[in-house]
C-alpha cells in the first residue's frame, strides 16, 4: 500500500500528499521512506524544508538504508533548506523580489522565494525524459509554518498553493508535507483539518495502537486516496531503522 | 599511524555527532547524553528516561497545579549541572530566582562515604573488643589463609588486569554521570554563585526578548563547532506560561521563542528543561508544546486518601507523586522510544533522597472497575484485550465515516 505512494501521488505533478500523525506516535518515518524511495528509486529532485530536525539526522537515518543524502546533496538531486536558513532571510525583509509579489504581507512570502531558488537552481534537463526531471517539495512539518507565518492558517494555505503551482521547466512540482492532527482540534473546529484534507489527493493518518507503543508494533496508518476510489485499510507498522518498514494489514 | 594509505578516512564530527564532555557519556544512535539528576534504586539510574537527556534536546515536563513536584524534578536537573560544573541559565517567574538555587539539594555521596568509613572502623574496633583472647589465635591463621588465596588469585588473573582496569573505569564514569544528592543539604554556595550561573526574572514588559537574549549569548558561548573547552550548558525554564510570564505575550510569540530555542539547541552543546502548567494553555497549544519536546514527562499529585490506590500499591504511604513518561527522544533515528515503564512513583526516602520507582501493580479483574486501572501501568492482560476490542471497534466506525464524506 505505501508502497505503491512513490508512483501515485509524489511523481505527478502538482499532487499533494499529508502526512497527519499525533504527540503519541511521529509520522516523520513515512517521510523518510518516502524520501529515500523518491532519490533511490526515481530521478526526482527533492527539496526538502527541514523546520525541525537538522541535515544529520536524516542523513544518518538515510546513512542506515544505504543512501547518502550527503552526495545526493553534492551534486543536486537533494536540497536541503534548514529553519535557520529560511528564518534570517526572513528576518532581512529587505528582498526586492518579496515586494513585488502579490503576497508580499504574508511572512511565508520569504520562504517561498527560497524554495523557489532551490528548486529552480541546478536543474538537469534530461532528453530522455520529456519535459526535464520533476521535483517534489516535502515539509516536515507544516505546523511550524504556522508560527512563522503567526498564526495565521491563510497565510499558511496560500504557501502550500503556491509551492504546488510552483513549476519547474515547465513541470509542476509535488508536495509531501507532514503536519499534526491535534494541533487543529480545538473548539471551535479549526478549518485547517479541513483545508488541508481538501488540498489533499492522499491522507495518511499515523496513529498508536489504542493499547498503546510496543515494541514490536509502533503504530498504525490508514491511507486515504480521495481521487480515487479504494479500500481503505489500516496498516500496523514497525519502524526499523536498518532495514525498509514492514507493514503488515490488520487481520 | 599513516592515514593516507587507508580507504576509509572519518569525516570530521558533523553536528549531529557525539560529544565528549565531563559529565556526559556516549548514547545510541551517535548521541551523548547528560544525567536528570533522578535515580532508581531498582532498575538502574541510567535507565530512566531512556538513559539521560540527549545533548540538543528539550525535556518539557507537564505541571500539576495542585502539587509542586515538578520543581523536584527541575531541582535535581539544575544540582546535577553544578554538581558537574556545567553552565546553568535558570529563568522562572519568582522576583528573585537566585533564591530558588539556594533551596537547591547538595551532593551527598562526600558524606555517606565518610560516614560509611567512619562506620566501618566503629565495627572494626567493637570487634575486637567483643572478640575473646583465646580465639585469636584462630582469626591470625584464617588471614593467612586468605592472604595466600589473595596472592594465588592476583597471579591467576593477572592477564586479566586491563579488562578489570577498564571495568573499573567505566564503573567511575557511571559513578561520575549520575551523582547522590541529599535534600537535607543545601547546595554548596560557591557552586550556584559561579559566574557561569545566569538568572532571568520572567516577569515584567520585554521579557521574551531578554530571554530570547540570554539564550542565544549563552547557546553561542557552547557552539558545537567552536574552540574551547568541551562542556555542556543546561538551560532550566520554569512554568513558561505562567499567568504572570503571558501578560504582555500572545501565545504566537511564545511559539516562536520555543522553535527559535529548538533550533539553535540542536547545534549547540546544551539541553533544556521546561516546566509548563497545561491546564493554563488552549489544548491546540498544549499540543503543540507537547510536539516540540524531545522528552515528555508530567507529574501528577497524590490523593492522601484513596484507599483504592492503597489496596492495589505497596508502599503507598511513601509516595508523594507519580511520573508519567510519555515521549522519549529519537535523534538521529526513526525508531520510536518504547518506555519500559509508562509510570514511576516519586519517593522521598528518609526525607534525603527523591528515588523514582516504577509501579507494581496487582492485576486487577476485567469485569471490576476500570478508573483505576487506567490510567496506571501494568495493567493486568484481560484488561488490555478488553480495552483494544472496544477501541477497534470505534476505529473501524471512524474509518467508515471518513469513506463517506469523501466520495
Amino acid at each position: 500500500m505505501v508502497e505503491e505512494l512513490v508512483d501515485r501521488v509524489c511523481c505527478r505533478g502538482g499532487s499533494v500528499l499529508v502526512i497527519r500523525d499525533c504527540v503519541a506516535c511521529k509520522g516523520c518515518f513515512l517521510l523518510q521512506y518516502l524520501l529515500i524511495k523518491l532519490l533511490m528509486e526515481t530521478n526526482i529532485r527533492v527539496v526538502m524544508l527541514g523546520l525541525v530536525e537538522p541535515f544529520s539526522h536524516y542523513a544518518r537515518i538515510a546513512r542506515k538504508q544505504g543512501c547518502s543524502l550527503q552526495s545526493m546533496r553534492d551534486n543536486g538531486r537533494f536540497v536541503f533548506l534548514e529553519q535557520s536558513q529560511l528564518l534570517t532571510l526572513q528576518g532581512n525583509g529587505t528582498d526586492d523580489e518579496a515586494n513585488v509579489t502579490s503576497f508580499s504581507d504574508n511572512p511565508l512570502a520569504a520562504v517561498y522565494l527560497k524554495v523557489r531558488e532551490a528548486a529552480r537552481g541546478n536543474v538537469v534537463v534530461d532528453p530522455a525524459v520529456d519535459g526535464g526531471q520533476k521535483t517534489c517539495i516535502m515539509i516536515d512539518d507544516a505546523s511550524v509554518l504556522d508560527i512563522i507565518a503567526g498564526g495565521d492558517h491563510n497565510f499558511v494555505l496560500d504557501f502550500l498553493q503556491y509551492c504546488r503551482a510552483l513549476t519547474v521547466k515547465k513541470q509542476r512540482c509535488s508536495v509531501v508535507l507532514l503536519t499534526h492532527q491535534d494541533v487543529y482540534e480545538e473548539s471551535p473546529v479549526s478549518s485547517m483539518n479541513l483545508a488541508l484534507e481538501y488540498a489533499a489527493d492522499t491522507v495518511l493518518t499515523v496513529e498508536p495502537l489504542s493499547t498503546g507503543l510496543a515494541v514490536d508494533v509502533h503504530g498504525q496508518v490508514t491511507i486515504l486516496h480521495r481521487t480515487v476510489q479504494m479500500e481503505i485499510q489500516p496498516s500496523q507498522l514497525k519502524a526499523v531503522d536498518e532495514q525498509e518498514l514492514y507493514f503488515d494489514p490488520v487481520k | 599511524m599513516d592515514t593516507k594509505g587507508r580507504s576509509f578516512v572519518r569525516r570530521a564530527a558533523s553536528s549531529g555527532g557525539s560529544i565528549q564532555a565531563i559529565g556526559a557519556r556516549v548514547g545510541p544512535h551517535g548521541n551523548s547524553l547528560v544525567s536528570s539528576g533522578l535515580l532508581s534504586p531498582l532498575i538502574g539510574a541510567l535507565q530512566i528516561i531512556g538513559g539521560g537527556i540527549p545533548i540538543g534536546g528539550i525535556v518539557m515536563v507537564m505541571e500539576d497545579l495542585e502539587a509542586p513536584h515538578h520543581l523536584l524534578l527541575l531541582r535535581y536537573f539544575m544540582a546535577q549541572g553544578l554538581a558537574h560544573g556545567q553552565p546553568l541559565l535558570f529563568a522562572s517567574p519568582l522576583l528573585s530566582p537566585r533564591s530558588f538555587l539556594g533551596t537547591l539539594p547538595g551532593l551527598a555521596h562526600g558524606d555517606e562515604s565518610k560516614s560509611i568509613r567512619t562506620s566501618t572502623e566503629k565495627n572494626q574496633e567493637g570487634g575486637e573488643l567483643r572478640i575473646a583472647w583465646q580465639y585469636r589465635r584462630f582469626l591470625a591463621e584464617q588471614q593467612e589463609l586468605s592472604d595466600r588465596r589473595q596472592r594465588q588469585q592476583e597471579l591467576t588473573q593477572a592477564w586479566s588486569s586491563s579488562v578489570l582496569e577498564q571495568r573499573s573505569t567505566s564503573n567511575l564514569q557511571v559513578q561520575d554521570y549520575n551523582s547522590k544528592f541529599d535534600l537535607r543539604r543545601p547546595m554548596e554556595r560557591a557552586l550556584f554563585c559561579a559566574e557561569t550561573v545566569e538568572c532571568v526574572c520572567l516577569q515584567g514588559s520585554g521579557i521574551l526578548s531578554q530571554l530570547q537574549e540570554k539564550c542565544a549569548t549563552f547557546c553561542n558561548k557552547l557552539s558545537r563547532l567552536g574552540p574551547g573547552p568541551q562542556q555542556v550548558g543546561r538551560i532550566a525554564l520554569q512554568s513558561l506560561c505562567a499567568p504572570q510570564c503571558m501578560l504582555s505575550l500572545s501565545e504566537w510569540e511564545m511559539m516562536a521563542f520555543l522553535n527559535q530555542l529548538k533550533s539553535t539547541l540542536r547545534k549547540t552543546r546544551a539541553v533544556a528543561f521546561i516546566s509548563f502548567p497545561p491546564a493554563l494553555l488552549k489544548p491546540s497549544f498544549s499540543a503543540r508544546w507537547q510536539h516540540l519536546a524531545d522528552v515528555l514527562l508530567s507529574v501528577e499529585a497524590v490523593e492522601d486518601d484513596d484507599k483504592t490506590l492503597e489496596a492495589m500499591l505497596t508502599d503507598y504511604r511513601d509516595i508523594v507523586g507519580f511520573l508519567r513518561v510519555h515521549k522519549l527522544a529519537s535523534m538521529n533515528t526513526q525508531v520510536p522510544s518504547v518506555p519500559e515503564a509508562g509510570s514511576y512513583a516519586i519517593k522521598v526516602l528518609h526525607k534525603r533522597k527523591v528515588v523514582l520507582e516504577q509501579l507494581q501493580q496487582a492485576p486487577i479483574d476485567a469485569s471490576g472497575d476500570q478508573s483505576g486501572a487506567a490510567d496506571t501501568n501494568g495493567n493486568s492482560v484481560e484488561m488490555g484485550l478488553h480495552r483494544r476490542n472496544s477501541e477497534t471497534s470505534q476505529h473501524q466506525l471512524e474509518t467508515v465515516t471518513i469513506v463517506e464524506r469523501c466520495y
